[in-house]
């Protein structure tokens, strides 16, 4: 079994109203997984995290165990992983 | 950056943060010596401004736009009430020179875009971003990168909060983590004046950090602070 936490920063946390969830699943899971399922955890999420073709958006910030993790890049992700979703913020 | 021999009375003024290990009267030199530019003097850039005019460094570049707004005045700490209506930057100007008369500062009534930016960028020893629009940020952010410049990334949502310090050949880019601005970020968003306070006094420390060689900047690794239930986090982000 495979067991993640999930973080939700900023935009995410707010959308979705919660600081984030936690999954359990018997297959391996990397980030994409994470996503997919995130989704279907939070459907509000959807907009946040992929665009219409169903792609992970450029700015999406991911994080997993203290490593931002590169844009394009689909590492699998250990049982016992945190992984950390935001939206890029700025000033005002 | 031209480092600059200190009177008796800078002596008098500085002489805690002289104390601290690995500063002293070289590192005050430097700041003395040092120009930084901060983009804007609103929540965010309003602390950076204070504290590095309060910390002794000898010039900053403002750029910010506008008048003051009454939606200004709950965390854009250079505004007060009475330049309601008048220029942001010509009150933020005054008021950190009422902190330090010996303060150089330059005020530009305009935000950075991509006309301005490398020619505001090039004035500056150290850049912080404080501004609210990605275009904005971008265009800073590629200047700095093009000049070697080290650029201090602050941004906020909520009781949230995120800071990075970059530098070409060194780090990765703002546009390297953020390759357009997203779609759904807003100019306005929620926020609270005491997290805009907390992340712009870590990014003055970051700026005295980069003039001085003082600790460890954010090089290759991102802040982030939740206000809400008190979490920090730092994740390392991956070197070009």
């Amino acid at each position: 079994m495979t067991s993640i936490e999930i973080e939700f920063l900023t935009q995410l946390r707010a959308a979705a109203g919660c600081d984030g969830m936690r999954l359990d699943s018997t297959e391996a899971m990397t980030v994409s997984t994470v996503i997919v399922q995130v989704i279907e955890a939070h459907p509000v999420l959807r907009a946040l995290l992929v665009d219409e073709a169903g792609s992970r958006h450029g700015w999406l910030m991911i994080g997993v165990n203290d490593a931002m993790v590169a844009r394009g890049s689909d590492p699998p992700i250990a049982p016992g992983s945190t992984v950390v979703l935001g939206t890029p913020v700025s000033g005002g | 950056m031209n480092p600059r021999s200190m009177s008796e009375e800078e002596l008098a003024i500085y002489e805690w943060q002289l104390d601290v290990p690995g500063h002293g009267v070289p590192g005050q030199e430097k700041l003395a010596g040092a120009t930084v530019l901060v983009s804007r003097v609103g929540g965010l850039g309003s602390p950076v401004a204070y504290e590095l005019a309060a910390a002794g460094v000898g010039r900053l570049v403002l750029a910010h736009a506008g008048v003051t707004k009454h939606s200004d005045l709950n965390r854009q700490l250079l505004m007060t009430h009475a330049n309601l209506g008048s220029s942001r930057v010509e009150c933020a100007s005054r008021r950190l020179k009422e902190l330090n008369p010996r303060l150089d500062v330059v005020a530009i009534d305009a935000n950075i875009n991509e006309r301005n930016a490398a020619e505001l960028v090039a004035m500056a020893d150290v850049v912080v971003d404080a501004a609210p629009l990605f275009q904005e940020r971008l265009a800073m952010n590629d200047a700095a990168f093009a000049k070697g410049i080290p650029i201090v990334e602050c941004a906020m949502y909520d009781l949230e909060a995120t800071i990075t310090t970059q530098q070409a050949g060194r780090t990765s880019s703002l546009r390297d983590l953020v390759p357009e601005p997203p779609d759904p970020w807003q100019r306005r968003f929620p926020v609270f004046g005491a997290v805009s306070g907390a992340v712009g006094c870590l990014g003055a420390m970051e700026a005295i950090k980069c003039i001085t060689g003082l600790g460890e900047p954010l090089f290759n690794r991102m802040l982030f602070m939740n206000l809400r239930n008190m979490r920090m986090r730092t994740l390392s982000l991956q070197a070009p």
